[in-house]
């Protein structure tokens, strides 16, 4: 998942490239430009290849494009063969691919999706937005409370506070999502068993105006339940990275120096020992927003939150290749962009990296 | 359970959607096209509504959302209720028996041979941007129909024998049909404004959005919000009686036991399509009433009878038992049909006979007594007789390869019920010495083996339309496979049923307009579907609702007293349906929670607290350095 092409080439060989290409002594003021440029042209390539992928993957696993087209209504042969014409997938594969290409990079458009006979881009903008809003707010929340939990937890290691809190997240994190989503909807939003104070599901009621001050208040509303639902579940892979990074780092001879310096306890965790324990934690963290646009099918199903989960789940079972395409090319897209900034982000923070 | 589409039992009034057409052409050309061509996109999210104080807003739960407003490209049910909301057809289907009454024709008449059809269109109706509707747009609507190749595809079974149509006076309209045609008496294609679609050309037909969905019905779209409602709001001058209603919502759950919980929380009004076990537990719940109402479907045993081309060339590798209607007879003695139907359904649903559920009436087939029934016994002496002699383990033997039968036993993955029923099934056929090898695959996955003719036997359902000729055609000759023999191409056929008789009885009852002749004809198809067994037909499930009777009064069933509440063939309900007397309009909508504003105030003060305390702890270590 972390790993790009360029990282997987042996260290020496790019530090060799590097060296090379910047003798100079003042190279240290060039190493960051060079890293993100590097960066940068491993995306792009990644980014490339994801399209030539995605393209022949639904063309191997489609095995009769027509059919999702015609959705059950009867055609005969000649009406399919046109059809077919009038899609190109009479060409060969790879004038399909060049026809795909064409459309996708010099006039922007992703086809029309055969579910929802709109064009796919505004189907998937249709989504966007409550996707980023759910899967995003959960994503920070958790990253920030399960990185503290991780910070305090590893510092007193052993105590009642690391015992419990371990405990719960890991015990969270087996649970599965469909499961913990339902007990809680049917203890704060039903009100059978429970205390009915939340809403069932969707994002905002039909009557109030989404983009008013009641709007936003009623999203928010809405929010809470399915929020706290990700927002638990995200929790230990936050916690327990930054738990085992801290005990490393903990472990080392700079902390004993430290203390020897007579610094306070608080100094020495927050000065030290955290500002390098953070680094693997934060590359963690910037991989796992690449996935945040791909939504959480288990919770927007138990919440009816129509998000990307869900509209992936409807281009699966509707058959709708050029949607799923499109998809599949933003989830992939968006994977790679936050592995680069991740790896522009350590090279800034962590002087190490840019050696490489 | 959520979104499964495209099966056959879902596209229940899609099934006007017929034979050969060039279905989505019109959608090849806009792939290829600037997307921002197409007329009016609809952005996310929506547009305000503002609901006035003390209106009466009805709000029903589904399962699936929509998937498109313009009538010439949905698919889903869900699309067809939305269609059948806001436009209006020339004819209506009654609440009480489905009969034809008058729609935006107020009477028709056709000559003696049934080749000149006259209607006359009711006057002072306006579309919903205040201009009148009038003859002109019933021609011109029909008039795209049938030339509009992506329009044709989705209405055929109505238009299929129409040759021409004009209008002859102010109010009159006159078709010229190819052949004589009963679905005359209740033409599905719903009536479009010709000053909105003639904008639209034919190659945007299928991709047009058609957001504002300007009709003549008794509701008028407002606002779909993607996947979360549509929202429709009444049309107060409608002709045929305004709804009582203010606004129509249709809330999509993902999750049925969410959709439940909604339900007898009070957020929605009514469920339809509920399971058999969410609509046991909500037996005896207070303000709430259920209704088990008739299905509009049925699920059968099919059996591969010899897939081939309409040509008659034999397609794939069918054992050839299916294709022995004495064997298929010896299997409807082997399973317990009533015993089927209350373990499966859990009660339910009836217990099959043909392939017109008994909802509808007349047109549905009663066998009378003893024809088939369970008896296991008779069913292992019909099978020795007919050749089918066990083999030492107790398994047939083929009589024609000389082997031990194991039937290839395929279903669809997506329905817990035709699970349930496979299971039984295959026990009532091993107790007979029928072995079989079951296979649950995707619908796609299963027209492609049933395509290409490799299958033995399947259990599948259907949605049936109130006029029975399209569910006949599905067991004529000509909807087995297109194509070749080696390319083939699913027709409507599953079985792959072809008996010359039948079909020259279909032709006959679909050219035959006066229901009184044409329903004995149509019962002498079923009898003979009946014993000659293509398809086993198990049971008919009922479709299970529920709403919240301590609140709304006016629920309609159709057909009276046994039928359908919601999702009818009409508006009979959404336009009845009332609060009750004792309640006021403003107890109705309890809006924004107030404890919404006692959390925000509390995450608030937290917010500040937090942002204060960092403050002070900051300054305080900065302090201790120095």
């Amino acid at each position: 998942m972390t790993t790009l092409p360029i990282e997987s080439a042996p260290p020496e060989a790019l530090s060799r490239a590097s060296g090379g290409r910047s003798p100079s002594p003042r190279s240290g003021r060039w190493r960051i430009p060079i890293l993100i440029a590097r960066r940068l042209v491993g995306a792009i390539l990644s980014l490339l290849a994801i399209v030539l992928f995605n393209f022949f993957l639904f063309n191997v696993i489609s095995s009769n494009p027509i059919r999702a087209l015609v959705r059950n209504r009867h055609l005969d042969a000649a009406a399919q063969a046109q059809l077919r014409h009038e899609f190109g997938y009479d060409k060969s594969k790879w004038n399909q691919f060049l026809d795909y290409c064409n459309q996708l990079f010099l006039h922007h458009n992703l086809g029309i999706s055969t579910y929802f006979t709109r064009p796919v881009w505004n189907v998937i903008a249709d989504r966007i937005w409550p996707t980023v809003l759910l899967v995003g707010v959960s994503t920070i929340l958790s990253s920030l409370i399960g990185t503290w939990i991780g910070i305090k937890g590893a510092w007193e290691r052993g105590s009642a506070f690391d015992k419990i809190s371990n405990g719960i997240s890991v015990t969270l994190y087996s649970v599965p999502e469909f499961w913990l989503g339902l007990v809680i909807l049917m203890f704060l939003a039903g009100d059978q068993v429970g205390l009915g104070w939340f809403p069932l599901g969707g994002i905002y009621d039909d009557d109030v105006n989404p983009a008013s001050v009641a709007g936003w208040i009623n999203i928010g509303w809405h929010l809470v339940l399915p929020g706290l639902t990700l927002t638990l579940g995200y929790l230990a892979q936050y916690q327990l990275v930054m738990r085992s990074s801290m005990l490393d780092e903990m472990a080392q001879d700079y902390v004993q120096t430290a203390r020897a310096k007579g610094l306070r306890d608080l100094a020495v965790r927050r000065h030290h020992v955290v500002p390098n324990a953070l680094l693997p934690a934060m590359t963690q963290i910037f991989l796992y927003f690449g996935f945040v646009i791909s939504g959480a099918l288990v919770v927007e199903t138990v919440y009816s939150w129509p998000g990307l989960g869900l509209l992936t789940e409807t281009a699966v079972s509707g058959a709708d290749f050029p949607l799923l395409r499109g998809l599949f090319l933003l989830f992939t897209a968006s994977v790679i962009v936050f592995n680069l900034v991740a790896d522009v982000m350590l090279g800034i923070l962590d002087p190490r990296v840019r050696e490489l | 359970m959520n979104t499964t589409p495209r099966g056959r039992r879902n596209a229940r009034r899609a099934v006007f959607a017929g034979a050969a057409a060039l279905a989505v052409v019109a959608l090849a050309t806009p792939a290829l096209a600037d997307p921002s061509a197409s007329p009016s996109s609809s952005g996310s999210p929506s547009a305000s509504v503002s609901v006035p104080p003390g209106s009466k807003t009805f709000t029903i739960g589904i399962l699936q959302d929509d998937d498109s407003l313009n009538p010439f490209s949905g698919f889903l049910v869900t699309s067809f209720e939305i269609y059948a909301d806001t436009y209006d057809t020339l004819q209506n289907l009654s609440a009480k028996d489905l009969s034809p009454t008058p729609g935006l024709a107020t009477k028709w008449t056709h000559t003696p041979d049934g080749l000149t059809w006259t209607f006359t269109i009711r006057q002072g109706v306006k579309w919903s941007d205040g201009q009148p509707m009038t003859a002109d747009d019933v021609v011109y609507t029909y008039n795209r129909t049938l030339t509009d190749d992506t329009a044709n595809a989705q209405y055929l079974s109505s238009v299929q024998n129409i040759d021409s149509v004009e209008q002859s006076g102010p109010d009159t309209v006159v078709f010229h049909m190819k052949a004589p045609d009963p679905v005359m008496n209740y033409s599905g294609v719903p009536i479009l404004p010709k000053h909105i679609w003639t904008n639209v050309s034919t190659k945007d037909t299928g991709t047009f959005e058609n957001t504002a969905m300007i009709g003549t019905g008794p509701f008028q779209m407002i606002q779909w919000a993607k996947g979360q409602f549509i929202k429709l709001k009444a049309n107060k001058t409608y002709w045929d009686g305004a709804p009582k209603i203010d606004y129509l919502v249709y809330r999509v759950f993902d999750d049925e036991d969410a959709e439940v919980q909604a339900l007898r929380k009070g957020e929605i009004d009514a469920v339809d399509a509920l399971s058999p076990n969410n609509y046991d537990s909500l037996k005896g719940v207070k303000g709430l009433t259920r209704i088990s109402a008739q299905g509009v479907g049925f699920d059968e045993l099919g059996f591969n009878t010899g897939t081939a081309t309409v040509d008659g060339a034999a397609v794939g590798n069918g054992n050839p038992a299916g294709r022995d209607p004495k064997f298929r007879q010896a299997v409807t003695y082997a399973i317990d049909l009533k015993s089927l139907t209350d373990r499966v359904l859990q009660g339910h649903g009836l217990v099959g006979a043909s392939i017109m559920p008994p909802v509808f009436g007349e047109w549905a087939y009663a066998p009378g007594d003893g024809v088939y029934k369970y008896d296991p016994v008779k069913a292992g002496q019909l099978l020795d007789a007919a050749g089918y002699t066990k083999a030492a383990d107790g398994n047939r033997i083929d009589p024609v390869t000389k082997k031990e039968m194991n039937l290839r036993f395929d279903a669809p993955n997506d329905d817990p019920v035709v699970k349930q029923a496979v299971a039984f099934v295959q026990g009532y056929l091993q107790a007979v010495g029928i072995k079989t090898t079951t296979q649950l695959v995707d619908e796609d996955k299963l027209t492609d083996l049933i395509a290409n003719g490799d299958d033995d036997i399947y259990i599948w359902g259907w949605s049936v339309s109130p006029d029975p000729t399209f569910q006949l055609s599905t067991m004529t000759c000509d909807q087995r496979d297109t194509g070749t023999a080696k390319a083939p191409v699913a027709g409507w056929s599953d079985s792959y049923y072809c008996n010359p008789t039948y079909d020259a009885l279909y032709k006959q009852q679909s050219t035959t307009i006066d229901p009184k002749t044409r329903k004995p004809i149509v019962e002498q198809m079923q009898q003979i579907l009946y014993q000659d067994a293509p398809y086993i037909v198990l049971f008919y499930p009922d479709d299970l609702e529920a709403y919240n009777s301590a609140k709304w009064g006016g629920i309609v069933q159709q057909p009276t007293g046994k039928g359908a509440a919601f999702f009818q063939f009409g508006t009979y309900t959404t336009r009845q349906v009332d609060l009750r007397a004792d309640l006021t309009a403003n107890t109705t909508k309890t809006g924004t929670n107030p404890l919404v504003w006692v959390i925000v105030a509390i995450a608030g003060v937290v917010i500040i607290a937090g942002l204060a305390f960092g403050f002070l702890r900051r300054r305080s270590t900065a302090d201790e350095r120095e």
